[in-house]
């Protein structure tokens, strides 16, 4: 299907299906509205989008990347509009179906992005793992600790960086990152890198924003980095080694 | 929230010390240049000096040489952004010594000038901006390097709205509680001095009203902050006449 954008009225019937969901759990998804013209409008290129399935966030990413970077559009990360049609065409990906047939619901900005909205912005389902892919797109892997969940279960660890600027665009951070919480043979995050116990993502944050005040972590080598961590990141450190 | 402590004398640059200036041309990758003078701030010649460009989740990073020997940067093309609007910067100045990365200068949230634009030193304390923020008509945004002050674009026109007496009433002395209660209370933030930082600005214009005592510092408790920024929007609301212009508004309505 060529992909379009939804307008202001389209943006407000999809918003008022979210929130019927509270009510009407089982009601089908608008698709109509991803073709409907007094819903969405077509875009200056044309850009095939396929419906199918994402491994996990990176494979979306990947795939979003690939058709939307080099297509010529303009200010993509602001379109809120492109980015809800692209949550309603993947809805059953983003709000998957529950055993007893009902939508799993999130929050609104996580499927109409906020874009204006510092502390929201980075939440949408499909921009949110977007952003960060290409913001590391000379090696997307780095990022893999906030990319390996799927697409409907982002998880902590993207909560807690994605929506710090100066840690997320942070190829030295991201490597730690993924040192520190990604099991490398699983290919998800190591247990207690969630949470807000001790040497968590969390915890990770704090100490990060501590250094940011004393070191250019653009600079800091990793393995120094690691070597800098309080006591309660040894469990970590050790699965480093 | 962890206060963040600078424990090993990082000196902070001064906007005026660190020009950013955009150029813009039809058809063409937006592209920067830096007027950089760091004299003042005694750092080593051979100290590193990078200037980064952010804007949500995208960084490019620049690297200017040496505070001895700024080295302009042939390709200072922003050509990862989509758009320029909202892009900051910031400037770090790092030791070359090793272990490498020790910061010893920053100066960060730098708003770019356009070249066509003179330097404006009179910013407003609280801009006010359009903005489609859904059914609410004015709400604080503490995004970017300073609060803005947000109407509804769809409301009407915005300005109008801005200026009227009704609108100021209720809206600017919960704006002024808002700002002063993020800045003393959530983010323990108690300097005055800093020329550059939005939150002491904001704690010496409280101050400067009549009858506002100096702020309390950091490690009071909160009554005493509530205390304080109350008074500070009681003067405020006094300063500006707000029940009189809104008495004399409310009537002209109701004799309509």
């Amino acid at each position: 299907m060529m992909l379009r954008k939804l307008n202001k009225s389209g943006i407000q019937k999809f918003a008022d299906y979210l929130d019927s969901l509270k009510e009407t759990p089982f009601v089908e998804s608008p698709d109509s509205l991803l073709t409907d013209a007094e819903a969405s409008e077509s875009l200056p290129v044309q850009v095939d989008i396929e419906k199918r399935g994402f491994r996990d966030r990176f494979e979306a990413a990947a795939y979003l990347d690939g058709k939307l970077s080099l297509s010529g559009l303009t200010d993509l990360e602001r379109d809120a509009g492109l980015w809800s049609w692209l949550s309603l065409f993947y809805f059953d990906q983003l709000c998957p179906l529950d055993s007893s047939g009902k939508r799993k619901l999130h929050e609104r900005a996580k499927l109409i992005p906020e874009v204006s909205n510092y502390r929201k912005y980075y939440r949408h389902l499909l921009a949110g793992p977007y952003r960060i892919y290409k913001a590391h797109r000379d090696n997307p892997d780095r990022a893999m600790a906030l990319l390996c969940e799927s697409v409907s279960q982002p998880g902590d660890i993207v909560e807690q960086f994605a929506s710090r600027q100066e840690l997320v665009t942070n190829r030295v951070v991201m490597e730690l990152v993924k040192t520190l919480y990604l099991d490398q043979e699983s290919n998800r995050p190591r247990r207690g890198a969630a949470g807000k116990g001790k040497g968590s993502a969390r915890r990770l944050t704090d100490v990060l924003n501590q250094f940011d005040l004393t070191w250019d972590l653009h600079m800091v080598k990793v393995p120094d980095l690691i070597g800098m961590l309080p006591g309660e990141f040894d469990r970590f450190r050790a699965a480093t080694a | 929230m962890i206060r963040k402590l600078n424990y090993t004398g990082r000196k902070k640059l001064l906007k005026e010390d660190t020009q950013i200036i955009l150029y813009e041309r039809e058809g063409e990758t937006s592209f920067f240049d830096v007027s950089l003078n760091l004299k003042r701030y005694e750092l080593p010649d051979d100290a590193l000096v990078f200037v980064e460009a952010y804007q949500q989740t995208t960084l490019m990073r620049f690297d200017f040489g040496t505070v001895g020997r700024i080295k302009p940067v042939s390709d200072c093309r922003l050509g990862l952004f989509d758009s320029v609007e909202g892009v900051l910067f910031r400037v770090k100045v790092t030791s070359p010594a090793l272990p490498q990365g020790k910061l010893l200068a920053e100066g960060d949230q730098i708003r770019f000038r356009r070249s066509e634009e003179q330097p404006d030193d009179r910013l407003p304390l609280l801009p006010v901006k359009p903005q489609d923020i859904g059914n609410e008509i004015a709400k604080l945004d503490f995004s970017e390097e300073q609060p803005l002050l947000l109407v509804n674009s769809s409301a009407g026109d915005w300005q109008e709205i801005a200026r009227s007496p009704a609108f100021a009433a209720f809206v600017y002395p919960q704006s002024l509680r808002e700002i002063l209660c993020r800045i003393l209370i959530s983010e323990e933030h108690d300097d005055t001095e800093d020329p550059d930082n939005w939150r002491s600005k904001w704690l010496r214009f409280a101050t400067g009203l009549p009858g506002v005592s100096d702020p309390p510092d950091a490690e009071s408790d909160n009554n005493q902050k509530w205390d304080w920024i109350e008074d500070a929007v009681s003067s405020f609301a006094t300063k500006l006449c707000l029940l009189d212009r809104f008495q004399e508004y409310w009537k002209e309505e109701n004799s309509r």
